[in-house]
């Protein structure tokens, strides 16, 4: 029987990153940081850009940026809890000028419903 | 506004390389891929590397695989890339391009996590080939070949794991058993649902095994083990006979042998013993080499270290790992090893480098070994070596790379015709200061002084069938010089030429006699020592001449024409006459046509602005067959043919045509079609090409005839891949030229300036731009002109690294404790080389890198310097773990006993991890002192956060602070605070100031247009702009406008709209009373972005500026993949409507190769926005013929008139 349910459910799977109505603020940003670091990766002028920041080779840098691709956002939240936690969104900033990689913490209240 | 991008010079970074044999037989090639265009290479015999082909291909290459079916003789190319498609090329060699093969579509395009095009494997017997994205998405394809012997390929078989990133894959040589391959794996559902942390700490990698059952169409996870958790790289170890199969496990400090049913094989990678603890050593490129009886493998670390891997082996059963230090050579994203005995290191930034293998490192003292593997409480015992010069390699030829272009300004500091372009390229102790000049680099061979001013120079062979030039003949105001050309040129009296008279023409007649035409006569010298002298009537005498084999014809005061002819006793006979209106200003022979004895037109170019074509034919009697008139008196002409060309190495098809090419006297170059039957002229264009009359020349190039214009400098006509270029050298003004051709130098060209004769070789054809380079300390990071002594002001730092002491001290430990033999070795450097084997080269920092400090160490230094000189006047470096960030000159303007300073930005102990925090900012104040040539710190002033922008401002210094901009005046001690403002949103970049407006970049937000009120010393922003940017470079166009690009790639002009401007301008309170409203958390007004453009590539320097004397200013660009490019505005509505219905062709009928899509592409991540590509629309040449002519039909137009226009606009840029 035609389901949407079980349809957006196959998608989901299929499709990793695809949001869904009950997801909270952590995988969100779990998701959006794994796009990102995979475009990082994919895009060799900006492995390039990062390694010229930091110093380091571009191989260690593609390297770097698949370990963080494990816990983009460190440790997930506890379930079923009231979430009014602190989630840090790592945010790639390169300025123009210096090549200075600075990493930005950005803090953004959440509330799960 | 609209603008035509076109790029100036191809990127020369490399992102991947793979070695293969695609043009088929025995020779091998590189292929290389430089992010948006992929490179065919090969060394030739001398060992000097060879492009033979390039494309670009408008989308971002991610890596490459060659593979071949067996039985083939040829190799094909599997690409990924970001279109989401898998891409077969098969190279052709007879149209010296890449052709299409197969083109699969699996996904979405773009770099995304599950889309595949990340990783590349192929099975070795090149039966299957697998396509992997970093996570889940695996599809393997089944190769095959069908009854005509073409490949196919089969619909995707998957091979997917959810929440699972893949870090490396491989095919595993199995022989002819079923196709497996091998990937590291990373299984992260579990830690993204434990919040305790602990899933996430015992996450563990999977080294996994696919077999591709051929007989069930089916892929299976065949075998699946824990393996090191640094794993980062798989590398196949060869199988069936030649191995024992399974994989190398590259993973930090460990190489570890794996395969099915068989024990883990570890050893430990060496380590430097100056690197600090903490720091892990990486394997980040590697290479394989295979050979009947032996196989062995070149892996690469992060510091540049190479080690060779052999194994020890009984059959499939590995006993033993040896790792083996090799050499050291800058890192690389990628090695090869070709068979002829090359490495060919593509380096990760700067030049590449070929170098050719003198041993294989055989020896049985290897530094680490599974053998002695110790293993203690703490771990594995680490294994510590020591770096030497190259022992087993030595560096034949360098490959030049601007990347990553870190600043560039483009100016006419030497005074040289064009404005050169400088640049800070490279990082580390590899970086340096590039002097771009458009134009052809050359090899000056031989200058000698001769006796006076000559007038002319010509070399002349004593048999048609000679390879090498005779005599060189050079013409003074009254007499000749004859030179004989051998071992040595020297000066020759029994040559028969006529030595008290100028010359005006000296050439080869027939087969082997010579003829010498000086104002009164004709000389002409037999073969067997007979002259005949032909002597011009009455009191005329002789004032322009054209000849060829077998043909002369003179041109006599008063505009009288005599035509001789050769007869077939081979006497030099006068065969008609013909009387032109006026004075003859040139004259010249259409080249012979081919099984023809006689050319068939003459061109005579006369005072009264007109080019004639003359006919020879003797029934016609020396009748005119066209005039085309031109726009000043003719100098100089000459027909250049092109021969019918079906491509082969050089490019696209093209039908026989003959150009005739004019240099008028007002500089200007004109070039024509010549029909070849009726000699009617058509098809004209006109060049600028400098202030003299440009004189011309036939040369050889490349074993093709050439031209040699001679203007105030000297430029090249040739043909490269098809097109037909004109390039300025890079030469000072020459006189006079002829070509060169002699033992030492085949295709030389011998010319006469003033009273110097220089002979010259013509280098690296096809490129733009030649380079000087000057090395730097640390990797540059911006730097100033100082306009008065023309100087420049360089900052360069690092971070992680030791300072030029510290360096030293440790350099002095190492010796002390390698002991006698590095001194020895320093000792006997002078008359090294004789017993090479034992001796190494000294040890460079431009090899080695500098040794690694932690990663909160910085080093810095400011430098001043002398460009022509190319001479350092002045270095400091800073102190106490101080980096520059910011540079810029300053006045103050009730300070003038001080005159110009420089400010330099700094920032204290900067680390990025695990937060960006930093001690302290400063801003140095320097005074010029010694002539400007050297600094003297006047003050410094400290700062909450590191100043990364600068600018002078109304005699005052604006300083992005952080996020704060703040206005300083100079104090006595340190800088005076005036006024600031607070309200940016992240970190302030860049600063450009215009009269009273401030043009803020923020790292993060775009642009912020800003005011200062002088009276009410305020400083507010009245304008911001809606799309978060992140800004990577930016440039001020005009009092609205603002230039920008983002560290995505791409390129945006930001305008605040005409109205909005005017209506802040008339206001009393400046717009203040409506800032102070705001409007959506931001400034009240917006700017527009008008123009939008994806250069796929960090842009990093942008600069308004004319390439060409007297030519509009185009916006010039430099990238981090070291490319440059402009952009030009159009000028005219028509041209916009042409290019942009070329483009709109080309891109339905010439879709790019790798199968992105050309518009998806250059709207990546804004739509593009009336911008046209002319990287594109300059592939039209390359279209088969009769495609050219369906695209030219469509737009009313032939195919030479859309070529046409492609020159012009290119000559507009460069």
């Amino acid at each position: 029987m035609f389901n949407i349910n079980s349809q957006l459910e196959h998608l989901q799977a299929k499709y990793a990153g695809t949001g869904h109505a009950d997801q909270n603020s952590f995988e969100w940003a779990v998701n959006i940081n794994r796009v990102s670091y995979a475009s990082y990766i994919g895009r060799h002028p900006m492995l390039a850009y990062v390694a010229i920041a930091e110093n380091e080779s571009i191989g260690r840098e593609r390297y770097n940026f698949m370990q963080k691709m494990l816990l983009p956002c460190g440790q997930p939240p506890e379930r079923d809890e009231d979430l009014s936690y602190l989630l840090v969104i790592v945010q790639h900033a390169l300025s123009s000028s210096c090549y200075a990689l600075c990493l930005q913490k950005q803090l953004v209240s959440v509330d799960v419903c | 506004m609209f603008l035509y991008s076109l790029t100036l010079h191809r990127a020369t970074g490399v992102v991947c390389a793979s070695i293969g044999s695609f043009v088929g037989g025995k020779s091998q090639e590189i292929v290389v891929a430089r992010g948006k265009s992929l490179d065919l290479l090969r060394p030739d015999e001398s060992g000097k590397v060879v492009t033979l082909h390039s494309v670009e291909v408008f989308g971002a290459i991610r890596s490459l695989v060659p593979f071949r079916l067996t039985g083939s003789q040829k190799d094909y190319l599997a690409v990924g890339s970001d279109s989401g498609r898998l891409v077969i090329l098969e190279y052709s060699k007879e149209r010296n391009c890449f052709d299409k093969v197969h083109q699969e579509t699996f996904g979405k395009s773009g770099c995304r996590r599950i889309v595949p095009g990340q990783f590349l494997a192929v099975d070795p017997k090149g039966r299957a080939l697998m396509v992997a994205a970093c996570e889940k998405q695996k599809l393997v394809y089944v190769l095959n070949r069908d009854a005509t012997a073409r490949l196919t390929i089969s619909s995707p078989l998957e091979a997917h794991k959810s929440y699972t990133i893949t870090y490396s894959i491989t095919g595993v040589d199995c022989g002819f058993d079923n196709p497996i391959f091998a990937a590291i794996e990373l299984d992260y559902s579990e830690a993204d649902r434990d919040p305790t942390g602990q899933a996430a700490a015992e996450a563990q990698k999977h080294l996994t095994f696919y077999e591709l059952d051929l007989g069930l169409n089916h892929v299976s996870r065949k075998w699946s083990e824990p393996i090191d958790n640094g794993a980062n790289l798989l590398v196949s170890v060869p199988g069936g006979g030649d191995g024992p199969s399974g994989v190398l496990v590259c993973a930090e400090n460990f190489i570890i042998y794996r395969n099915q049913d068989h024990p883990e094989v570890r050893a430990v990678i060496p380590r430097r013993t100056d690197l600090p603890e903490e720091r892990g050593v990486l394997i980040v490129s590697a290479a394989t080499h295979r050979q009947k009886s032996m196989f062995f493998f070149l892996l690469q670390t992060e510091y540049g270290d190479v080690f060779k891997v052999t194994l020890e082996h009984e059959g499939d059963r590995v006993s033993e790992l040896k790792i083996k230090y090799f050499d050291t050579f800058p890192v690389t994203s990628a090695m090869c090893v070709l068979k002829a005995g090359y490495l060919f290191a593509a380096s990760e930034f700067g030049n590449h480098a070929l170098y050719q293998f003198r041993a294989i490192g055989d020896g049985d003292d290897v530094e680490s070994s599974s053998a002695n593997l110790m293993e203690t409480e703490e771990g594995f015992q680490p294994v510590f070596f020591q770096p030497r010069g190259l022992r087993n390699l030595a560096l034949i030829d360098q490959i030049e790379s601007l990347m990553p272009v870190m600043d560039m300004r483009v100016m006419n500091l030497f005074d040289e015709e064009t404005p050169q372009i400088f640049t800070l390229c490279g990082r580390g102790p590899r970086s340096s200061v590039r002097i771009l000049r458009p134009g052809l680099a050359i090899n000056e061979m031989a200058v000698s002084q001769l006796p006076g001013a000559a007038s002319a120079v010509w070399t002349v062979k004593k048999n048609v069938n000679d390879e090498f030039d005779a005599y060189m003949v050079v013409s003074f105001q009254n007499a000749t010089l004859v030179l004989s050309i051998g071992e040595t040129v020297e000066e020759v009296s029994d040559s028969k030429f006529l030595d008290t008279t100028p010359s005006l023409a000296v050439a080869l007649l027939g087969e082997d006699s010579l003829m010498q035409v000086h104002p009164n006569g004709i000389r002409h010298i037999r073969e067997d020592g007979r002259v005949n002298e032909w002597r011009t009537p009455g009191k005329k005498t002789i004032v322009k001449v054209g000849s060829n084999q077998f043909q002369v014809v003179i041109a006599l005061s008063g505009g009288e024409l005599i035509y001789f002819d050769m007869d077939m006793m081979g006497q030099l006979m006068e065969a008609d006459k013909n009387e032109m209106p006026g004075d003859v200003a040139c004259l010249a022979f259409a080249p012979i046509p081919e099984g023809r004895r006689r050319s068939r037109f003459l061109a005579v170019g006369s005072y009264d602005n007109t080019i004639r074509i003359l006919s020879l034919d003797p029934d016609d009697g020396m009748q005119v067959l066209s005039v085309q008139s031109v726009s000043s008196p003719p100098e100089s002409l000459l027909f250049l043919e092109v021969k019918a060309s079906t491509g082969g190495e050089d490019g696209a098809d093209h039908p026989a045509s003959l150009f005739l090419n004019a240099g008028l006297q007002n500089g200007v170059l004109f070039r024509t079609v010549v029909d070849m039957v009726t000699g009617q002229l058509s098809d004209t264009r006109s060049r600028f090409l400098g202030l003299r009359a440009p004189k011309l020349f036939s040369c050889m190039v490349r074993g093709r005839q050439a031209m040699l214009c001679l203007s105030s400098r000297p430029w090249l006509g040739y043909i490269h891949q098809g097109h037909f270029l004109l390039t300025p050298l890079s030469y000072e003004t020459l006189e006079y030229a002829a070509s060169f051709s002699s033992d030492q130098c085949a295709e030389g060209i011998v010319a006469v300036a003033k009273d110097q004769l220089r002979v010259f070789t013509i280098e690296r054809l096809g490129e733009t731009f030649n380079e000087t380079a000057i090395p730097l300390r640390y990797t540059p990071r911006r730097f100033v002109v100082l306009p008065k002594r023309k100087h420049l002001a360089i900052i360069e730092s690092d971070k992680g690294a030791f300072t030029a002491e510290e360096r030293e001290a440790l350099r002095k430990e190492c010796m002390e404790a390698n002991g006698v033999g590095e001194n020895g070795n320093t000792g006997a450097m002078d008359n090294g080389g004789e017993d090479g084997e034992e001796r190494d080269e000294p040890m460079t920092d431009e090899q080695f890198g500098y040794p690694k400090a932690e990663s909160d160490k910085w080093v810095s230094c400011i430098r001043i310097l002398d460009p022509k000189s190319r001479e350092t006047t002045c270095l400091l470096e800073l102190q106490d773990n101080e980096a520059a960030f910011s540079v810029c000159t300053v006045n103050f303007h009730d300070k003038d006993n001080h005159g110009m300073l420089l400010a330099v930005g700094t920032g204290k102990g900067l680390t990025f991890f695990p937060k960006r925090t930093v001690e302290a900012g400063f801003i140095h104040i320097y005074k010029f002192v010694d002539e400007g040539r050297s600094l003297e710190l006047l003050h410094k002033t400290q700062v909450d956060d590191v100043p990364l922008a600068l600018c002078q401002f109304q005699g005052r210094l604006l300083a992005g602070i952080g996020s704060v901009l703040r206005l300083y005046d100079l104090g006595k001690k340190k800088l005076l605070r005036k006024c600031e403002n607070k309200l940016f949103p992240r970190t302030i970049v860049s600063i450009h100031t215009y009269r009273d407006r401030i043009y803020i970049g923020d790292i993060q937000e775009s642009f912020h247009y800003c005011k200062y009120r002088r009276d009410e010393n305020q400083l507010y922003i009245f304008a911001d702009d809606t799309v978060p940017r992140w800004l990577t470079a930016a440039h001020h166009i005009d009092f609205d406008t603002m230039a920008g690009a983002d560290k995505f790639g791409n390129i945006y002009f930001a305008r605040l709209p005409q109205d909005t401007s005017d209506e802040i301008e008339e206001d009393p309170t400046g717009g203040r009373i409506k800032w102070e409203q705001g409007k959506l958390n931001g400034a009240p007004n917006k700017v527009e972005e008008i123009v939008q453009f994806h250069v796929g590539d960090v842009v990093s320097c942008l600069q308004k500026a004319s390439l060409i004397p007297g030519g509009g200013d185009s916006i010039i660009f430099g990238t981090v993949m070291g490319s440059l490019g402009a952009l030009l505005a159009f000028t005219s509505r028509e041209d916009v409507d042409f290019f942009s219905h070329l483009e709109m062709h080309m891109r339905q009928e010439h879709p790019p190769l790798c199968g992105r899509d050309h518009m998806a592409f250059r709207s990546a991540f804004f739509p593009v926005k009336d911008v046209i590509d002319g990287d594109l629309c300059e592939q039209f040449p390359t279209l088969p013929l009769d495609m050219q002519r369906k695209i030219a039909d469509e737009l009313d137009r032939t195919p030479s008139e859309i070529l046409k226009k492609l020159e012009d606009i290119r000559n507009k840029i460069i």
